[in-house]
């Protein structure tokens, strides 16, 4: 900025001089001859930046990717945060949906009012447990239909499975 | 045997989403928006207005636009009359000198007077127009910064809603777009225009004669610039975005259905809520980038305002002054009309740039939806 500032006062200087001589100057052809003068004058220092151009070296590629690495850093951080929010909102979205599945079955097609508990594993790997407890004596019917429901429809096997009844 | 769909019993979408789009702002940095709503007449905060706007509230409605545009041009309507007015002034006596040395023995003295004259219309408004220049410089840096702070966001939940192979293809366009546009306008344009106003003056003065092709030159080359840099660039989004939208789209389809397939109702339940975050993320994407656009359109606002109403200054006191035969005036305010026009076309397209880089992201979201099916 400082080199333009620089270029465009030498500019407007050699203008104004031009036009200070000028007036001063009374003779026609003087006149012509300092308004040839300035003009070159002017000339030389407009060609001035493109004579600086031949030593300037650019590179696009560097100038333009060089945020690049920090927009992916910021990106890859934010969304791992993002990315943590949803493993516990997921899990916790997909535990009230699956303890509400499983009373709605027990009551539709057993006539059973349950409370289903369902607990995930801390360390991400899946259903720790299920605990189901119905207020009536469960027949072992039942508790089959509940086992073998649980088994095909969660893939739940009857090790995590707890079934309290009355 | 029966089975009850899963969300039977479960509660309105926009209720179930409401707490995760508030934990999820609680983990978005978007405090360094600064005073952008604040200039803009709004109270709220950023995430309190991308809460709203993910409601369905729009952070700014069409009053508040037309509020806002009229308190801007009120404001500056005042500075841009006195100025016209000066301009005029001292043409007008300009135009007197001029005549007067027709009839004068020694007319030099009044055409020394004329010039005079001359610079210190030029000192008032190069003093003017600088000061739009800087503005603009300024308002393009925040440009640059709400579009640094809000593109991770953007991309970050372009990740969470599954768009993978757009959010890959973006981020080489978008951090170009965030540094080029801003070495574009410090680098390129603001000194093309400086050296334009150097050209007007210099020629104005007439001393070596007329500079009026180097006037043009400057002129068409800045517009040759910004006609390459958005041809290019759109290009590239338009062909990118395209592309990115198919991928993602047949990818989450995919997923969802070898998901729902592994384990007959757990897979489904899986599916749902997978479905359900990467639709709560295209919906808090969409209201990041609505806010967004809002604010920079806010900052793009004032220094257009200003930018129009000093051309229309220029133009006007070209137009009057042009019967009074002081040609250096005339012509030079006709050279910093041309600049300074110049100066908004740029504003105005790097706004343009990051406004419509931002529509394509939120665009790839609702496409991908419509792709999942």
């Amino acid at each position: 900025m400082e080199q333009i500032k620089s270029w465009v006062l030498q500019l407007v200087m050699i203008g104004l001089g031009g036009v200070i001589a000028s007036s001063l100057i009374h003779r026609e052809s003087f006149q012509r001859y300092v308004k040839l003068v300035i003009g070159f004058l002017m000339i030389m220092v407009l060609i001035q930046p493109v004579i600086k151009l031949r030593d300037f070296s650019f590179d696009p590629s560097r100038l333009l990717f060089e945020n690049m690495g920090g927009l992916a850093e910021e990106t890859s951080a934010i969304s791992s945060d993002m990315e943590r929010v949803n493993a516990n909102w997921m899990d916790e979205y997909a535990v009230k949906n699956m303890q509400s599945q499983i009373e709605t079955d027990i009551e539709t097609v057993l006539g059973y009012d349950s409370r289903v508990d369902v607990r995930l594993s801390p360390d991400g790997s899946g259903i720790y447990r299920v605990r189901i407890t119905v207020r009536e004596a469960l027949t072992g019917e039942d508790q089959l239909w509940i086992l073998n429901s649980l088994r095909e429809n969660y893939g739940l096997t009857e090790d995590k499975i707890r079934l309290i009844g009355g | 045997m029966m089975m009850i769909p899963a969300n039977a019993n479960a509660q309105e979408p926009e209720n179930l989403l409401d707490p995760w789009i508030d934990e999820q702002l609680d983990t978005i940095p978007l405090d360094d928006w600064g005073d952008v709503f604040q200039d803009m007449g709004k109270s709220a905060g950023v995430k309190d207005l991308i809460r709203e706007a993910a409601q369905g509230n729009a952070p700014m409605d069409l009053r508040s636009w037309i509020g806002l545009l009229g308190r801007s041009v009120r404001n500056e309507w005042g500075r841009t009359v006195r100025q016209l007015a000066i301009v005029l002034i001292i043409s007008m006596i300009c135009a007197v000198l001029a005549n007067l040395k027709t009839n004068m023995k020694h007319g030099q003295v009044a055409k020394i007077a004329e010039y005079c004259g001359f610079l210190l219309v030029a000192g008032l408004l190069l003093s003017s127009v600088f000061e739009l220049v800087n503005l603009c410089g300024a308002a393009v840096d925040r440009l640059t910064g709400i579009v640094q702070t809000m593109f991770p966001v953007l991309l970050a939940l372009m990740l969470t809603a599954g768009e993978m192979t757009g959010q890959g293809l973006l981020q080489p366009l978008v951090a170009t777009a965030a540094g080029g546009a801003s070495v574009l306008f410090h680098a390129v344009i603001i000194p093309l225009i400086v050296i334009d106003l150097a050209v007007v003056t210099a020629g104005a003065l007439g001393a070596g004669g007329t500079l009026k092709k180097l006037h043009k030159l400057m002129q068409k080359l800045c517009k040759w610039l910004i006609g390459a840099v958005f041809t290019l660039f759109f290009g590239v989004l338009a062909i990118q975005g395209i592309a990115a939208t198919t991928f993602d789209g047949m990818a989450a389809r995919t997923a969802r259905y070898t998901v729902e397939n592994v384990v007959p109702v757990a897979g489904k339940m899986f599916a749902q809520s997978v479905d359900l975050v990467f639709s709560g993320s295209i919906l808090l994407k969409n209201a990041v980038g609505v806010v967004g656009m809002v604010a920079l359109a806010g900052i793009c606002l004032e220094p257009i305002i200003r930018l129009c109403l000093m051309i229309v200054c220029l133009r006007m006191a070209s137009a009057i002054t042009e019967p009074m035969e002081v040609s250096p005036v005339t012509e030079s305010l006709d050279g910093y009309g041309d600049a300074v026009s110049t100066l908004a076309v740029s504003i105005g397209a790097v706004g343009i740039l990051f406004f419509i880089m931002t529509a394509v992201v939120l665009g790839m979201g609702s496409a991908v939806l419509m792709m999942r099916g």
